[in-house]
């Protein structure tokens, strides 16, 4: 496999020809945040967590899903990256209800470590803030606890299509985004609701969910596949 | 103000903002219908973006209102998956751009 150079934040490092920016950063010790990104499973850059910027580019681009080039210059923590990710927890936010204190995953919940890690306060600087501009109405879809094993609380949902990803990886196929725009909403492919659908109740798709959007019915099964090892 | 002339600059002015205002609304309110909903910029950023003119359109715009939809057209013009929330960013900056004072005078003739 011929190696190729290019530069992130003043590093020049060497990547695979057929390896995109952030498997080629990670390489190097360079952290890049990520939300809907799953090594190997999925990486189809809709979460704009991990946008980077390149010499050359108008537009910001997702280190998930752009190849490497040789000569490249990527800037991971510019100004403009930072500004955007941040704009980017924002939204996700404006759409999420303040509901942590209460969250079977709360502590060990994925969106609050990237709400961390982009310096940002879910509470004192998101929620609580006088200013905050981006207060609108939040999607208004009902819970579904049809199914035996899982509950799905879809106000909480982030729409990272992790769950979708893992669920087409087990070769089940049940889940999928339905509807569009602001309307969407992770669903059963062949049912309006879980517990009717061809969900084997594998379980995977709450493993996967970073936030606590997918969880189960029993207590001691939702500690026990909260507070496991991260996927990433 | 009873004067024709004057008379006539304010309907025409009125008119004009009405207009503005109105084309702006339709622009976002289609780009906000027709957006995916894949990505966070096209999927939220609309949605907020059509909330806030509507805002202004109804009379409860403040000054505030004109940066934030600054910031949200560059940041889904740098930022979106794909073409659409780029036209979308892009369609919006140029519109403030270019009839500043016309949403200064929707917001401002609310004012109290």
């Amino acid at each position: 496999m011929p190696m190729i150079k290019l530069t992130i934040d003043g590093k020049i490092v060497q990547a695979a020809q057929d390896a995109m920016i952030l498997e080629a950063a990670r390489l190097a010790d360079i952290k890049i945040p990520t939300l809907c990104y799953l090594k190997d499973i999925q990486a189809i850059s809709v979460c704009r967590i991990c946008v980077v910027e390149v010499e050359g580019a108008d537009t910001l681009l997702a280190a998930c899903s752009t190849p490497v080039e040789e000569g490249m210059v990527v800037y991971t923590q510019s100004p403009k990256a930072r500004r955007s990710r941040r704009t980017t927890m924002e939204l996700i936010l404006s759409d999420h209800p303040y509901r942590c204190p209460v969250c079977v995953r709360d502590k060990h919940c994925e969106l609050q470590d990237l709400v961390k890690e982009l310096d940002l306060d879910m509470y004192h600087t998101v929620y609580a803030r006088p200013d905050f501009p981006f207060n609108g109405a939040m999607s208004s879809h009902a819970v579904d606890d049809s199914s035996d094993l899982l509950v799905f609380d879809p106000a909480k949902c982030v729409l990272c299509q992790r769950c979708v990803a893992v669920c087409r990886e087990e070769s089940v196929n049940a889940l999928v985004m339905k509807k569009k725009s602001f309307e969407s909403v992770i669903g059963p492919i062949d049912a309006a609701k879980l517990g009717d659908s061809r969900c084997i109740s594998c379980g995977r798709c709450v493993l996967a969910c970073p936030t606590g959007a997918l969880t189960t019915h029993d207590e001691i099964k939702n500690k026990l596949m909260t507070t496991r090892r991260r996927f990433q | 103000m009873k004067s024709g002339k004057s008379d006539t600059e304010i309907t025409q002015l009125e008119a004009n903002t009405v207009k503005v205002l109105d084309t702006v609304t339709s622009c976002m309110d289609f780009s906000l219908k027709e957006s995916c909903g894949k990505c966070v910029p096209c999927r939220i950023g609309s949605k907020r973006v059509s909330e806030i003119i509507g805002r202004i359109k109804g009379g409860d715009g403040n000054p505030e209102d004109i940066k934030i939809l600054e910031r949200l057209g560059s940041y889904m013009k740098a930022t979106s998956l794909c073409p659409h929330g780029l036209a979308t960013g892009n369609t919006l900056l140029m519109m403030i751009s270019s009839f500043r004072d016309e949403f200064e005078h929707q917001i401002n003739s609310n004012q109290i």
